[in-house]
């Protein structure tokens, strides 16, 4: 292979920061540091976010009713097709986009709440509770997650409750681990001991001057935790224990295209599969940026 | 005695392994026995109450979780697994023959994912901040977003349904020729070995596919960690002074810096083997390879009890033996690290 490199390493171009600060360019470097691959994901995520939240307006079709025109092409009327029961594929995909956007953001969220609040104790109290915490989270992360997950759903049974809840809790050890370590790395700092100096009681200092602080790392983390767990649920869905038929779901209807794929059905599966690529294209993209703009050290250094 | 440092860490990092394998196998005993199904009432569909609870009481199934857990360990122990009720066989039999398949199609995926990742990370380290170090950016994220089971179907379609390109996605081998039988299991290296080298071809075609689809999930991870550890290493010191003495670009690169970055690479590598066991079981289904992952799949959904406890426990397992290899590995890799042992 044929490299070349540069005679001395090079300073990298920080970002050009114009002169005058318009709302525009203030909006711009000030929140994704002038990454313009950050700025694409947010506005990816913004205008899917739009259609899931618009989506019960925008459909054209009922999602769920079966119609005898079964596995038409995309045509005016069925602007992704039909599938194996008639149903309306752009209406399932939108509906489906919805759920999954709820599923997931339901389960993240309980993750981050009851992760961070375990991290943030573990850090700040120390001592055998967070031997404890953390010996079960090295378990817990050398499991194939994907499987547990299946066995859990399997015993509290098939349901959009029992996705939530089994996301929150693979989930609890990300932000658990994070947040401890943010926790141990600011309890030691000078402010804190100028809380305490100045009579504020644990409780205060453990939520009013810790917790505030560790929200940077979590948005970075929520975001990428997001893309995955929107993967994860479609993936469980395609496997057959997520969410189940007839509820549109976009890896169900990945797994229902593959059957009619021998008859050229390929708009049951391109185009729901599509939509989910993207949106976990945009999460990653929108954390990716944010971790860079928290971590200088990994883009600029 | 006093035994070298070396050896001394390695038995202490063996003895925290052991302690992880115990919680992990704790755990994967309970996933089983939490399955809602009751093994007597699988294999015995129609039998009466009075039946089914002497059956439970044969079976030791009546006895508290601690007692059939410690009777569970003890014939793992023995290398009996149970009996799978789906398939009619012991679970060792079926391991036998789906451990090969899964690994044949992991190397292939994790070789391929490597061969990829390491030059995209290196471009993207050397010429950071460039349009190649975004593309690469690009490209990573693209490869970590593209869910594994719609790639392998979209691939599916088109290269097999419309071009016919590839061969039936089905399993392991087309049914117009017969397995090899080998040692290894891998049926690329056992046609070889046994001379038939159409065979070996055939079954080259029919891993492709699948190996691509699990192998772009190791891309990314993988060309992150090496532009992460290049960019670091690229800095150091020694690669300063290589430079001062006129050293060619190339060697600097690819031999001192490379180096120099290879433990957060070779750490990256053994958290990747466990997530390439999970992600087999998606891209299995998906193209019907007759693997672990797959074997998993449908234990699980059909409340297998015996296959379920056997497959979490052995891919927790390995992933704890890859990550004591690569603890271990620390040391040959890195002659600093070594010289800390020796201290």
């Amino acid at each position: 292979m044929n490299m070349r490199v540069d005679p001395m390493p090079t300073t990298p171009a920080l970002p050009r920061r114009p002169a005058g600060p318009t709302p525009w360019r203030r909006f711009y470097y000030g929140i994704f540091g002038g990454d313009a691959l950050g700025l694409a994901g947010t506005a990816m995520l913004a205008a899917l976010l739009a259609i899931a939240i618009v989506g019960p307006w925008l459909v054209t079709h009922d999602p769920l009713l079966t119609t005898p025109q079964t596995l038409l092409p995309p045509t005016a009327e069925h602007w992704l097709g039909t599938d194996h029961f008639g149903r309306d594929v752009f209406s399932r995909t939108i509906t489906s986009l919805r759920i999954d956007f709820i599923v997931a953001g339901l389960g993240v969220s309980g993750a981050i709440l009851i992760g961070s609040l375990l991290g943030l104790v573990c850090g700040y109290v120390g001592g055998w509770f967070d031997d404890l915490v953390m010996r079960g989270v090295d378990i817990v992360q050398s499991f194939p997650l994907l499987l547990i997950a299946m066995v859990l759903i399997l015993v509290m049974g098939p349901g959009l409750e029992s996705i939530v809840i089994v996301t929150v809790l693979i989930n609890i050890p990300i932000y658990a681990r994070v947040i401890r370590g943010e926790t141990l790395s600011r309890k030691t700092l000078e402010y804190i001991d100028a809380a305490r100096c100045s009579g504020a009681s644990e409780m205060s200092i453990l939520f009013r001057h810790l917790m505030p602080n560790t929200l940077s790392p979590i948005i970075v983390h929520g975001s990428l935790n997001l893309a995955a767990a929107v993967g994860n649920v479609a993936a469980l869905s395609f496997l057959g224990v997520g969410i189940r038929p007839p509820t549109p779901d976009l890896g169900v209807m990945v797994a229902e295209g593959t059957n009619y794929l021998v008859q050229g059905a390929w708009w049951m599966s391109i185009g729901p599969g599509l939509v989910l690529a993207l949106t976990i294209f945009s999460l990653n993209l929108l954390g990716d940026c944010l971790e860079g703009r928290l971590d200088p050290r990994r883009t600029e250094a | 005695m006093r035994l070298p440092p070396l050896t001394l860490y390695i038995l202490r990092r063996l003895a925290i392994s052991l302690i992880v394998l115990f919680g992990v196998s704790a755990v994967a005993f309970s996933m089983a026995y939490l399955l809602p199904s009751d093994p007597v009432t699988s294999r015995y569909p129609d039998i009466t109450n009075e039946q089914r609870a002497e059956m439970r009481r044969q079976m030791g199934l009546d006895q508290p979780l601690v007692v059939q857990y410690v009777r569970y360990m003890e014939s793992v122990f023995r290398g009996d697994f149970g009996r799978s009720f789906g398939t009619g066989n012991t679970v060792g039999q079926d391991l036998a023959l789906r451990i090969p398949a899964t690994l044949e199609l992991a190397t292939f995926g994790i070789t391929f994912g490597v061969l990829v990742g390491l030059p995209l990370g290196m471009l993207g380290a050397v010429y950071r901040g460039s349009w190649i170090d975004h593309l690469v950016r690009v490209f990573n994220l693209a490869a970590q977003s593209i869910p594994a089971f719609w790639l392998g179907v979209v691939l599916i379609f088109y290269l097999y349904f419309q071009l016919r390109l590839v061969p039936s996605p089905i399993g392991r081998l087309s049914a117009l020729y017969t397995a090899p039988t080998g040692v290894t299991g891998f049926y690329t290296i056992d046609a070889v070995l046994a001379g038939r080298f159409d065979v070996a071809l055939a079954a080259l075609r029919q891993v492709m596919l699948p190996a691509f689809v699990l192998g772009l999930g190791v891309v990314s991870p993988i060309a992150r960690i090496t532009r992460a550890a290049m960019s670091q290493s690229l800095k150091e010191d020694y690669i300063t002074f290589g430079r001062a003495l006129g050293l060619r670009s190339r060697q600097l690169v690819l031999g001192d810096a490379l180096r120099g970055a290879l433990v957060p690479i070779v750490t990256t590598l053994g958290f990747i083997v466990g997530n390439v066991l999970a992600g087999a079981a998606v891209v299995e289904t998906v193209f019907a390879w007759p693997g672990l992952g797959r074997y998993a799949v449908t234990a699980i959904t059909t409340s297998d009890m015996a296959p379920v406890s056997t497959c979490i426990l052995l891919i927790a397992s390995s992933v704890a033996v890859t990550n004591l290899l690569v603890d271990i590995s620390y040391a040959f890799i890195d002659p600093r690290i070594r010289h800390e042992y020796a201290r």
